[in-house]
């Protein structure tokens, strides 16, 4: 009885000795969302009913001052977009340019949050209080804001949200 | 033995017998007449003794099954109130005193990790009963851990509190033990994360991520150890413990990864300590205790039980020896 206590005691004074010096290599799965960018879906009215368009030859360029900076190229199927969101600010705005050159100004509002994916993985940006809006002079007839309505209510939190619901004028 | 002289007495008898017949066939002597009628009233008287014997001894038997039945039932009694192993209450005389003690591989930790890491600790406990002692440590660590995309640096002190147990003591001397020990710990220490950035090549975005903060966090430790005297009044523990976090604060959302106290914590709730301590034993007084220990001779070595035990099986020894039967 004595022996069996003493060699199960040993036992485990060995297990947690081993488990202590093994240290698991963590390594971060390639599916983590990371900061998240901004996705506007372009719909257009046809008779009175929404329907999902293509961007036609919309292009998209990201704004700082008065400079454009590269263009912005949309989905494959190209009926979204996926606007990069600068996290050292605290608005994104972008230019939107048809082939006349008439244009108009998307413009991203929001407070940029340091958050902690994992030990792995590190760190991220996410945006609170986001807010959308879109100047409506010659390429965009309405904007849905699909951020500010619950349950996002405001958080842009990963790439699949959709931010925005740009109706195009064709 | 009643088997024994039974069957010794039929072969005589057999022989005598034999005898008796093979001389009445011989020629009729008077001398021989003689013997053979000698020999008959012989076997008679034996044979009288020998059924007077078996009435006898029958009825000893009898009442010997009958005191085996008395005691069995006694004992079947006895052993319904007690346990089946024997256990006696003692007063044992037991040494209190206070365990100090010093961590040898916490100063050591420079050489396991970074160059930069320190540590100590401080293990002391004091015995409340036979068992149990009361146990609390103390110390200070501080660690930087590297993880592949950041590197986190925890600089704190650290406290537990608690309970050890003893399951086997006195291994060598009276004051060694094997022992489980759940303690409640505690930690404050100021954590530096930096490492990690994040990019944005479109719009030429670079964070370097750089928090430095001052959490808590509180736990519960399960600890198995051995504690051995090495020389008088000094001892050499091993103590291997396993932490589950009870709460922690996590100020900006992050969670702990370093505790002092803990090590390392997975899934933001297990950790696990290991210590090896040498302590020296300041005894203090003495106390007696009333302990349920197993009784290793229950018959015991008095003289009284001795006799107690003479007496019960007295009724085994048969009152009248069969040896007795052929001396006549």
């Amino acid at each position: 009885m004595m022996k069996r206590k003493i060699t199960y005691f040993a036992l485990s004074l060995l297990i947690c000795m081993s488990l202590f010096s093994c240290e698991k290599d963590d390594i971060c799965p390639s599916t983590t969302a990371k900061t998240p960018s901004a996705h506007v879906l372009f719909y257009k009215m046809d008779n009175g009913r929404a329907v999902e368009t293509t961007i036609g030859d919309v292009k998209f360029y990201g704004l700082r001052g008065k400079m454009a900076l590269e263009e912005i190229s949309p989905e494959a199927d190209l009926k979204s977009i996926s606007l990069p969101v600068d996290f050292e600010q605290e608005q994104s705005r972008y230019l939107m340019t048809n082939s006349l050159g008439l244009t108009d100004t998307l413009t991203l509002n929001y407070s940029p949050k340091l958050t902690f994916i994992s030990k792995a993985c590190g760190y991220r940006f996410t945006f609170e209080n986001t807010t959308v809006n879109s100047t409506q002079e010659h390429l965009i007839e309405a904007i849905s804001k699909d951020i500010e309505v619950p349950p996002a209510n405001g958080y842009l939190f990963n790439s699949k949200q959709t931010c925005a619901i740009l109706y195009l004028i064709q | 033995m009643i088997q024994r002289h039974t069957y010794t007495l039929t072969m005589v008898l057999l022989v005598i017998f034999l005898l008796a017949s093979v001389s009445c066939f011989a020629q009729k002597d008077t001398t021989r007449t003689d013997t053979v009628v000698s020999i008959k009233k012989k076997y008679s008287s034996v044979k009288d003794s020998l059924s007077h014997y078996k009435a006898d001894r029958k009825q000893q038997v009898k009442d010997s099954l009958k005191i085996v039945e008395k005691r069995l039932l006694e004992e079947n009694d006895s052993l319904e109130d007690k346990n089946k192993i024997a256990h006696k209450d003692s007063l044992i005389e037991i040494q209190h005193a206070l365990r100090i003690g010093v961590d040898i591989i916490a100063p050591l930790t420079p050489l396991f990790g970074n160059k930069d890491d320190r540590g100590w600790q401080l293990k002391t406990d004091f015995r409340l009963t036979p068992r149990l002692y009361a146990a609390a440590d103390f110390g200070y660590s501080k660690r930087t851990l590297d993880f592949s995309i950041q590197t986190v640096n925890a600089d704190g002190w650290f406290a537990r509190a608690g309970i050890d147990y003893s399951i086997i003591r006195g291994i060598f001397s009276s004051d060694d033990m094997m022992y489980v020990g759940v303690k409640l710990g505690y930690s404050q220490y100021d954590r530096h994360i930096y490492g990690d950035t994040i990019t944005n090549n479109y719009w030429g975005d670079k964070t370097v991520v750089d928090i430095q903060d001052k959490p808590s966090a509180l736990w519960m430790d399960l600890s198995v150890g051995v504690m051995v005297q090495v020389v008088k009044n000094v001892y050499l523990s091993m103590e291997g413990g396993y932490d589950i976090m009870l709460s922690s604060k996590k100020p900006n959302g992050i969670g702990p990864m370093l505790v002092p106290g803990m090590g390392q914590v997975y899934n933001n709730s297990a950790g696990f300590s290991f210590a090896y301590t040498v302590s020296y034993r300041i005894p203090l007084y003495k106390k007696t205790h009333h302990m349920r220990i197993r009784d290793e001779h229950p018959e015991g070595n008095n003289q009284k039980e001795k006799d107690k035990k003479k007496e019960k099986n007295k009724d085994f020894e048969p009152a009248f020896k069969p040896t007795n039967i052929l001396e006549e």
